[in-house]
């Protein structure tokens, strides 16, 4: 088979022997790793893949059926034995003493695999020993009849899943899903904090992109990971049961962190479990960043936050809160002061401005989102009139006005240049606000802010919008209709429409580089920002990013912890296995929203409980009541378990990834 | 309440009832190892599988929830294959203890082979070995090679008895039942009652017999005024084990604690009384019931006249039937005629 190029990913086979591929440039999916290495061959869910004659199909499955009995959970009879059994049979082949019913087998319990297997792992690998034998069957027949031992490779093996693989921390999910089926609540968070130290927090607003790349939406709703991850840190909570954390001794280098948010924490977390002492600089007065003073408290109580940045300070990390870097504590003392690395996780902590006239000249009446959510959410006095006018289509436009509301607004409109459609916030957060009774004024933007002559606001221009052609993010791009301004009486404007990145604590000469947009830069997943006389400097999180999520600065803090580590030990960076493979895995697509699962649709996704309107309004209390036992137990039980297995054969001198440099 | 159609039976269940509750409303058997009535199904062992129709693969009966208007078909060719495969391959490492194994002739595993007419030599394995740790409780012997995973004991200890302490350790084929770390067992037996085959057995009683040559007396637990039922496995007039084999049969379903199932080896003691005894000239001496029972008449009745009833006090025992200590209040009260009556668990 020297030099056949070969691929059944993507429901289509090509074949350089058929003529149907000419070169490794037909298969469809990408030939190399991110990290550089190219590939010569790959099975994995959807089938196999053959760039390059070095990679042989069948010494491939064998390490592929290896894989799937380390990774089988033993639980099913076709996977638990059937694995081995075609392990065995595919290793005899390879050892030149394979038995002429050895193909049968495999064929036959691949296809017990694919239909038969409990859960999608067995199924997903049965595909590709299908594949094997489908079209390499000559290949196989021939290595049996000549005895002829097959040259072994050097594989990589990734497990991920299709909701695992979408959430930016690679949670665990469908193992903490399972255990929750199984009533074994508290190993279950113990699996979820080993990627979120906020499983409470996460569980309240994570923005859920593992939902909605969950398999079981194809049959009937998705698995409701995020109000499954509530359930099991309440558990925890309300029985008071003792975290299962450890309890490090820092024994090893100082470490910095700039910023007590998402992304900070979490690095600290990494950082102290491995035994690092850590000071964490904070500007606040409390944790969280934005979970805190940004996300209001009805959607996440902030002793929730509170409790679990304190089980993070209890692994031995200092936070030194009220600390403002550039001013308390200055750059020098960070990279001067006997730290061995800093991490910068500042956030974006600045609201945006709405960018039109009289926003300048307002005295009274006018606060940017960020602004006024973290003054409301520190205690400090705001602005309340009787009518609120919020500006802006996220969820941080409906956090202001539903906080609005809360405050003493009396009517609140929210006002969004395009369509209910187009809306980024959450659909869930859309139709809880409209329950609370905000108003909703769509294909609207305002043109100018309108001021009494003390300057108090007393009313917005908006114009009327049409959607035109589809910009760059595929959404209609709205068009202004000429002469269409009127105003609006309002007492209050709130522009909601973005966070901006601040970067005042930075000395002019500090050798980290931005962007335009205050973004830091850093050497992709090295999170690598500069060096700076041997100190190594880091950053991750939405001052990264721009303004992102929760769980993604969750992410950043970790990788950036384990980059630490490794630049503090081995004196490199360079991204871990791991998270290469993770990326190569998102660029494969495990969620295929037009697969159909093949199960019938009889289940419905739990519903969560709401604390009726007219009693949430009136406070911030929390508006929603999380799982009983019972109905966490129902839901996770709808989980398909949709492990993928994915193995790689890279190229020989690739595999210097890990010792290379 | 949903309609299902079963091989051509249409039936109605309660929304939430599984295919298999339909079939079995429909008296229609499909064929189960780690189905369980009394624990959550968790469809690990794939012999239940169906076809329904508009569904592109088979789904197993006993955790998918019925639909309405759902058309299931039960028995196909290629759905007996598929479950013959699943019995080929537990065979795979399943060892020929049939003619040794405690559970020879009740075992699910050697009924549904002996249905399915499957033989061993259809898959295989290469040969080899391993060393599991013993078992969490010494009253159950674990055999490792009989086990069909069918995870029973488990969802058993931890469903029915809230223990949890143990679980599937390991992966894939090395998988095998072993303990939870910083679990403790009670002992309970739970997981040696629910297991299908002779992976566990009891390690109380050296006697070994088989189904049809002891007999299974149903009787109620002494230990406690629950009033467990269980049954005395009788070989020649000696009490060989603690069985429970009717899960349907209130008030304790087939569970019991240590005492009830493991704790009654002291029937089988020598030093055992089995006759009353009654004191004359100084020592005790085997008597009859009459004459036992007479003796106590008369001096409880001497007590009274010369005392009062009140000179007279009952303490019962928890290792009575609810109706016995009922009895025996009713017997202090009404005959002996006082209320000092108590009992041993109020101690
Ligand atoms: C209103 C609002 C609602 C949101 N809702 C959601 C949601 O529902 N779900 C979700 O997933 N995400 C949500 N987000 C986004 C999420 O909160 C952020 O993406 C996340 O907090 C970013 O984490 P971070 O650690 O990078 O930055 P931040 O959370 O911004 O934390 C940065 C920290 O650094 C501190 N800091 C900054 N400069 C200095 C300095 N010079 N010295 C000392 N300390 C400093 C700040 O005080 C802050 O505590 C929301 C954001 C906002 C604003
Ligand atoms: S991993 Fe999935 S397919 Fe394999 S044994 Fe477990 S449940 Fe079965
Ligand atoms: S069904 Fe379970 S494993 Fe599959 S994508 Fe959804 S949560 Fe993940
Ligand atoms: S468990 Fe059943 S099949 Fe296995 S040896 Fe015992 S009786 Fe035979
Ligand atoms: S004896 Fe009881 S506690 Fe022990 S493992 Fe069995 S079921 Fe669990
Ligand atoms: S020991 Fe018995 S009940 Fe437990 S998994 Fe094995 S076969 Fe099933
Ligand atoms: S009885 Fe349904 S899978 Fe075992």
């Amino acid at each position: 088979m020297a030099d056949r190029i070969f691929s059944s990913w993507g429901g289509q086979v090509l074949d350089s022997r058929q003529g149907t591929a000419k070169g490794a440039d037909d298969v469809p999916i990408p030939r190399s790793l991110p990290s550089g290495t190219p590939l010569l061959g790959l099975m994995g869910w959807d089938g196999l893949a053959v760039w390059d004659g070095r990679a042989n199909p069948i010494d491939m499955a064998r390490a592929y059926a290896e894989g799937l009995v380390r990774y089988s959970c033993g639980q099913c009879v076709p996977c638990r034995v059937g694995s081995k059994v075609i392990f065995d049979a595919l290793s005899r082949v390879c050892e030149g003493r394979g038995e002429p019913g050895d193909v049968a087998t495999v064929e036959r319990l691949a296809e017990r695999l694919r239909n038969q297997a409990m859960c999608d792992l067995g199924r997903s690998c049965g595909k590709a020993f299908s594949d094997l034998v489908t079209h390499f069957r000559a290949e196989l027949d021939e290595a049996i009849g000549k005895k002829a031992k097959v040259p072994r490779g050097e594989y990589r093996l990734k497990v991920t899943a299709p909701c695992k693989s979408a959430c930016p921390a690679h949670l665990d999910i469908p193992t903490y899903v399972e255990l929750i089926k199984k009533g074994r609540f508290e190993d279950s968070l113990e699996v979820i904090r080993q990627d979120n130290c906020l499983p409470g927090t996460v569980g309240r607003v994570c923005v859920r992109p593992c939902e909605f790349n969950c398999r079981r939406q194809n049959v009937d709703g998705p698995v409701q990971i995020k109000y499954l991850k509530r359930f099991v840190a309440d558990y925890e909570l309300d029985r008071n049961r003792p975290p299962r954390l450890p309890k490090p001794t820092p024994d090893k280098e100082k470490v910095a962190i700039v910023g007590a948010g998402p992304a900070g924490l979490s690095c600290a977390y990494y950082l102290a479990q491995l035994g690092y002492d850590v000071t964490v600089f904070e500007a606040l007065p409390e944790p969280g960043g934005m979970a805190a003073v940004g996300i209001p408290d009805y959607r996440l109580p902030r002793w929730i936050l509170r409790r679990e940045a304190d089980l993070i300070a209890d692994l031995g990390v200092t936070v030194r809160y009220n600390t403002e870097v550039g001013r308390d504590v200055t750059w020098d003392d960070l990279v001067k002061g006997g730290f061995k690395a800093v991490f910068l996780a500042v956030g974006a902590r600045l609201g945006t401005g709405l960018r039109a006239p009289g926003e300048e000249d307002a005295k009274e009446g006018f606060m940017r989102g960020a602004d006024f959510l973290r003054d409301v959410a520190l205690g400090k006095p705001v602005f309340v009139g009787k009518r609120l006018v919020v500006v802006g289509g996220g969820n941080v436009a409906i956090d202001c006005v539903r906080t609005g509301l809360r405050v003493g607004y009396e009517k609140v409109t929210l006002v969004y240049r395009r369509t209910e459609a187009e809306m980024p916030a959450d659909k869930v957060e859309i139709a809880d606000a409209k329950a609370e009774g905000i108003e909703f004024l769509f294909l609207h933007n305002p043109t100018r802010l309108v001021l009494d002559e003390s300057g108090k606001v007393k009313g917005v221009e908006l114009i009327k919008m049409e959607l035109g052609e589809p910009d760059e993010s595929g959404r209609r791009r709205p068009v202004p209709i000429e002469g269409s301004e009127f105003v609006l009486e309002t007492d209050a404007v709130i522009p909601a429409i973005g966070q901006a990145i601040d970067l005042g604590f930075l000395p002019e000469d500090a050798p980290v580089k931005a962007d335009r947009r205050n973004q830091i830069q850093v050497e992709g997943l090295n999170k690598l920002a500069a060096v700076v006389d041997g100190v190594g400097v880091f950053s991750a999180g939405d001052c990264v990013t721009g303004p992102l999520t929760l769980i993604a600065g969750l992410a950043g803090g970790k990788e950036a912890a384990f980059q630490i580590d490794r630049f503090l030990r081995e004196e490199r960076t360079e991204p871990l296995e791991e998270w290469v493979m993770n990326e190569y895995v998102a660029q494969l697509k495990p969620y295929d929203p037009a697969e159909d699962v093949g199960v019938p649709a009889t289940t419905e996704p739990a519903h969560i409980h709401h604390v009726p309107v007219e009693e949430r309004i009136q406070d911030f209390r929390e508006a929603e009541i999380g799982f009983t036992h019972e109905e966490a137990i129902a839901d996770a039980s709808r989980c398909l378990r949709c492990y993928r297995l994915l193995l790689v054969a890279p190229e020989p001198e690739g595999r210097g990834l890990e010792t290379g440099n | 309440m949903i309609n299902v159609t079963i091989d051509g039976v249409r039936v109605e269940v309660p929304k939430g009832a599984t295919i298999l509750e339909a079939a079995q409303e429909a008296g229609i058997r499909i064929p189960t190892l780690c189905y369980l009535k009394k624990l959550s199904p968790i469809g690990s062992c794939r012999m239940c599988v169906v076809e329904v129709e508009g569904c592109t693969k088979p789904v197993t009966a006993c955790d998918t929830p019925a639909g309405d208007g759902m058309v299931v078909t039960t028995d196909s060719e290629e759905l007996r294959e598929m479950r013959r495969d699943v019995l080929r391959l537990l065979l795979v490492r399943h060892p020929l203890d049939c003619p040794v194994c405690d559970k020879g002739g009740e075992c699910d595993l050697q009924d549904l082979v002996y249905e399915f007419g499957v033989t061993a030599e259809s898959y295989r394995t290469e040969p080899f070995e391993r060393d599991v740790p013993r078992y969490v409780s010494p009253f159950i012997r674990q055999w490792p090679d009989r086990c069909v995973l069918c995870g029973r004991c488990v969802r058993a200890c931890k469903e029915v008895k809230g223990v949890g302490c143990i679980q599937i350790v390991d992966n894939g084929f090395y998988s095998y039942i072993g303990p939870v770390p910083g679990v403790e067992c009670i002992s309970c037996g739970e997981c040696l009652s629910v297991c299908p085959v002779g992976a566990l057995t009891d390690s109380v009683h050296p006697t070994k017999a088989r189904i049809w040559q002891a007999e299974r007396v149903p009787t109620t637990c002494g230990y406690c005024g629950v009033g467990c039922q269980l049954e005395l496995n009788v070989l020649n007039g000696e009490v060989i084990r603690v069985t429970t084999t009717d899960f349907d049969r209130a008030p304790n379903f087939g569970s019991l604690c240590v005492k009830g199932r493991f704790g009654w080896e002291f029937v089988n003691h020598p030093d055992r009384l089995e006759k009353p005894l009654v004191r004359k000239d100084g020592e005790l001496k085997e008597a009859t019931w009459d004459e036992a029972l007479g003796l106590v008449a008369r001096k409880l009745q001497e007590i009274k006249d010369e005392h009062g009833a009140d000179a007279v006090g009952g303490l019962s025992s928890a290792r009575c039937t609810n109706e016995e200590n009922y009895l025996f209040q009713k017997f202090m009260r009404a005959v002996i005629g006082t209320n000092n009556v108590d009992h041993c668990a109020r101690l």
